[in-house]
């Protein structure tokens, strides 16, 4: 374990995908021959790079490998600060159709801003408030892109 | 003041030809009218939309003595069958309609189970004065010296031919199963991105015969050994390309991108007439005839109500006579 | 063709169009400033801006946005020691050296005066060679087409920065990720899931959007949101003097080709760029020594060559449909949104629209020097805004782009989704521009073999014996093969880098 440390993400990332891939070529063999010609030759690109890629991992981790690779700078980062960042735009965009765009936006940018720590609370007020009405200034006023008013208010 | 004088000239063509205004007291129009385009802004259906509904926007207005409000929504994806399917789902309330393209939403509907199966039940017709006639040419760096030997070579030799256009699926792959059928040759189709990719190939010699539209043609002219419209007589944008009867002999060609206004079925009766009124009210301005001509919009003569519902019915006809090549030739299941 | 680039010259100048590029310079230069907002990004999050604008407009705004983010860099650099955008970093050495000096205001001057002249070049360029490029393109038929795509997707593993084999992982990543969506030529659906949104393919647009600002977002929300770096120091005068800018002309014009020929390479951005360009200044220095110091050449050498990549990225994307870096790829979305399909054919056809975003390339390259030497002092006060602000506003952006893109809320999802995978891959040290770079030459690679396909069976040939009908393809293959061993000796090299 002790020689995994600050490799995760990378062993993950080579799991995942050497899963997309190894999926990817599973699914690729039953479409019709020839829809399914160019998803074996890129599948197979991935999980042939994908397995070369966790070989030479897992070689990497053996004992008498040195470890002086560079401790990743980013380990510290405190894991449930991430999953609650991601869960905060998970609402963001699972409420959006729901209470329409503009209303989320700015509770979205209130509670993520409170979130990050962004103080005094009168300011993330203003922030939240002011960003969401320059951005539907911009786009529904000024340029015209059209945003359907269901989904706005 | 120049919406002015259109609106002075649309008046008195209304109060000379429609008597529809006892008609148009008793409905209602919707605060928005949406306009789906199942394409990209700046396509050529775009293009048709952009022009001519502010036109048709003016002329609902003239007959109704209500104001509305057009909105253009380009829905593209899935070959159209986004923006379709949005058509025939929407409220028919009048406050959508769209602009179907002929033959391809037949031949979307028939190679994919579409959500707007059977068209004709679910779209009702409005309006139609554009359609794109096919040409096909045959390219000066090919190695047969005229259409008909080429023909001829695809008949004896079936597949050695090739023939690049937009596609698949489009009106003018349809085109070339259209003169299989005639000919009983047999082309190597080769699709390409748009029909100014296909124009490209055609240039660059990568094809013997390449299949499109009017303005594909007036685009690269010099690049093409011969030229033949695929209609029954000459058509008057290029008035110098013959048809295909007179260079090769086929018969009964009528093939063409059509590009008309549509309802989703449901809508009510008497907004539909209306609204079919108001289009023909907007084609009998022979300003804006002009102004489309000027926009390269290929304009024929107006098909309204019943008359478009005819096209629609061919064009099902005609789907239905090439659908079994498109799936010889493995572009459906 | 004179009468298309006069004809562009006027429609450029008109007012309004000379407006948009004002503001794009302007948003240009702030999101550039912005740490954390690259100008990939910053293209990626105004795109949807311009949905609602004409092709001419919105054009002129993003390839002003283009010009003044690579130059908005650089100020972050130099103030802060922070590059604001990956091509600014190999200013920030010597930027942030002359800032401890008290020099701020003579770097960021020599950063201003270098970028200007780095982005005039290579719009001249670009203008010059682009249609030229096109003719011969026109030429270009599949097979060529075919191995085209593959040499750029090769370059990303020769060139990219970082470890080579992540760099070819990741573009392959990407052509899997452009396998989604109906087959070009059959129409048969794939790996769709049944979802009606992932017909066409994974939008690029969402997707890129996604790739790029939610992982920083997430990066970005990683720390406490009120760290403000810290004040700003004076800037001062800006005007480096005359004597000096003439003194410094050689490093001007050379790292400016540098950054034309860079930025045609597909593969290479301006990041690289500014790093070749601040190294060759250095051998031609009149004092190497002071290099790492606050050299006035190096900043010279890097920012002509950062801004002069603008111009030379633009050549393949716009004649080929090939873009080359990160930030092409954004702008080449921008460009299919208003109908635009870039290929050789956009010259002949789309000459009322090509010409005047050339020459509003100018026009943006002048706006920011003017926006610099006039307002720095205020446009600096950018990057003091949290953190904790900045994520959170960029996440709304990414979502409401995704959503305003097709209407289509599923498209929401896509961005996010995409966002979560790019945060993974950054934390695992992989580069997040070949993904976009597969994405999108993935398909055009697939329907280019369809058609090689087809064109051999009917003259009965195989696909290789097709292949070597023509020397330009075989000359093809050969640089692309030679890419990859290129990639793979590099890749040896990267690995024993690490272990000393």
């Amino acid at each position: 374990m002790e020689r995994l440390k600050g490799k995760i993400p990378d062993l993950v990332v080579s799991i995942l995908l050497l899963s997309i891939g190894v999926i990817g070529l599973v699914m690729a063999f039953d479409f019709p021959t020839k829809s399914g010609k160019w998803p074996i030759i890129v599948m197979s690109m991935l999980v042939f790079l994908m397995v070369l890629y966790l070989a030479s991992f897992l070689y990497g981790l053996r004992p008498e490998a040195s470890s002086s690779d560079k401790p990743s700078e980013h380990g510290e980062a405190n894991k449930m600060r991430i999953v609650f960042n991601i869960g905060i735009i998970t609402f963001f965009i699972i409420l959006a159709p729901y209470l329409g765009l503009f209303v989320t936006t700015a509770l979205y940018l209130f509670a993520h801003m409170l979130f990050l720590g962004v103080r005094p609370v009168w300011l993330v007020a203003v922030c939240s408030l002011g960003s969401t009405a320059v951005i539907y200034g911009f786009f529904g006023h000024l340029l015209g892109v059209y945003l359907p008013g269901a989904l706005l208010f | 003041m120049k919406t002015l004088l259109k609106g002075l000239v649309a008046a008195t063509i209304l109060s000379t030809t429609l008597a529809i205004s006892s008609l148009a007291a008793a409905v209602d129009l919707p605060a928005t009218i949406r306009v789906i385009v199942a394409y990209n802004a700046g396509g050529s259906s775009d293009t048709l939309a952009r022009v001519t509904i502010p036109r048709w926007e003016a002329a609902l207005e003239e007959i109704t003595g209500q104001s509305t409000n057009t909105v253009i929504v380009n829905a593209p994806g899935a070959g159209g069958e986004i923006g379709w399917t949005r058509l025939s789902q929407a409220a028919g309330d009048g406050g959508t309609i769209g602009v179907i393209n002929l033959p391809a939403v037949p031949l979307v509907e028939r190679t994919r189970n579409s959500a707007y199966k059977p068209w004709l039940e679910s779209f009702a017709p409005i309006a139609v004065n554009v359609i794109d006639p096919n040409v096909a040419r045959l390219a000066k760096t090919s190695k047969y010296k005229t259409m008909q030997e080429a023909i001829d070579a695809a008949i004896a030799n079936p597949g050695s031919v090739t023939v690049g256009a937009d596609g698949p699926l489009s009106d003018d792959h349809a085109a070339m199963y259209a003169i299989e059928e005639a000919t009983g040759a047999k082309f190597t189709f080769i699709p390409y991105s748009g029909s100014s990719a296909a124009n490209r190939a055609f240039m660059a010699g990568e094809v013997d015969i390449v299949i499109g539209n009017v303005f594909d043609h007036t685009k690269s002219a010099e690049a093409a050994a011969e030229a033949m419209v695929l209609l029954p007589s000459r058509y008057d944008f290029i008035p110098d390309v013959p048809t295909a009867e007179e260079l090769v002999g086929i018969k009964g060609l009528d093939l063409g991108s059509v590009r008309g206004f549509a309802a989703p079925a449901s809508i009510d009766p008497e907004l539909l007439k209306l609204y079919q009124d108001a289009f023909a009210m907007a084609y009998a301005d022979e300003a804006f005839i002009a102004e489309m001509r000027a926009k390269n919009l290929t304009v024929v003569d107006a098909l309204v109500g019943d008359a478009f519902g005819q096209k629609m019915a061919d064009q099902e006809k005609l789907a239905d006579t090439l659908f079994p090549l498109f799936k010889a030739g493995g572009y459906a299941e | 063709m004179l009468a298309d680039i006069l004809n562009g010259a006027y429609i450029a100048f008109q007012p309004a169009n000379l407006s948009y590029a004002f503001i794009g310079a302007v948003l240009g230069i702030l999101f550039g400033a912005l740490p954390g907002v690259s100008a990939t990004l910053g293209i990626a999050l105004l795109i949807p801006l311009t949905f609602g604008m004409d092709p001419v407009p919105a054009l002129i705004f993003l390839g002003s946005v283009y010009c003044g983010a690579i130059y908005g860099g650089s100020i972050s650099a130099i103030l802060l020691n922070v590059p604001g955008t990956p091509a600014a970093v190999a200013t920030m050495i010597d930027g942030y050296a002359m800032t401890k000096q008290g020099k701020s205001g003579l770097a960021l001057g020599l950063a201003t005066v270098a970028s200007l002249v780095g982005g005039v070049a290579s719009t001249v360029v670009l203008l010059v060679a682009a249609p030229t490029v096109a003719r011969y393109a026109l030429e270009i038929r599949s097979a060529e087409f075919f191995w085209i795509v593959l040499f750029a997707m090769s370059t990303v593993g020769a060139i990219g920065e970082g470890s080579p084999a992540k760099g070819l992982i990741a573009g392959v990543l990407g052509l899997a990720l452009g396998a989604v969506g109906a087959h070009q030529l059959t129409g048969s659906v794939r790996y769709t899931f049944g979802e009606l949104a992932l017909y066409e393919g994974l939008p690029v647009i969402s997707a890129l959007v996604g790739l790029f600002s939610i992982s920083q977002v997430l990066t970005l929300a990683e720390g406490k949101g009120m760290d403000v770096h810290v004040d700003i120091p004076d800037v001062g005068k800006l005007w480096p003097g005359k004597k000096l800018l003439w003194r410094l002309k050689g490093h001007m014009a050379r790292s400016s080709l540098i950054g034309v020929v860079v930025g045609l390479i597909p593969g290479a951005g301006a990041d690289i760029a500014a790093f070749i360009g601040r190294t060759e200044a250095k051998r031609f220095a009149k004092y190497p020594e002071k290099f790492g110091k606050g050299s006035e050449e190096a900043i010279v050498g890097a920012e002509a060559a950062n801004n002069a990549v603008v111009g030379g990225s633009l050549i393949p994307m716009l004649t080929l449909g090939i873009p080359g870096n990160s930030v092409t790829a954004a702008l080449l979305g921008g460009l299919l949104i208003h109908g635009l399909i870039p290929g050789p054919t956009l010259f002949t056809e789309a000459p009322d629209v090509l010409y005047p975003f050339i020459f509003s390339l100018f026009i943006a390259n002048l706006l920011f020097a003017v926006v610099a030497f006039g307002g720095l002092k205020w446009i600096a006060k950018i990057v003091l805004v949290p953190q904790g602000v900045i994520a959170p506003v960029v996440a709304s952006l990414a979502v409401i782009g995704a959503f305003s893109f097709r209407l289509i809320p599923f498209d929401m999802w896509i961005m996010f989704s995409m966002g979560l995978l790019g945060y993974l891959l950054r934390k695992a040290d992989y580069p997040l521009a070949p993904i976009i770079l597969g994405l999108i030459l993935g398909p055009l690679a697939e329907t280019n073999l369809d058609r090689v396909q087809t064109l051999a069976g009917a003259i009965d040939l195989s696909v290789m014996e097709y292949f070597f009908q023509r020397w330009i393809t075989i000359i093809l293959m050969v640089l692309t093969i030679a890419t990859l061993a290129i990639s793979f000796l590099r890749n040896i090299k990267f690995r024993k880098s690490i272990k000393d």
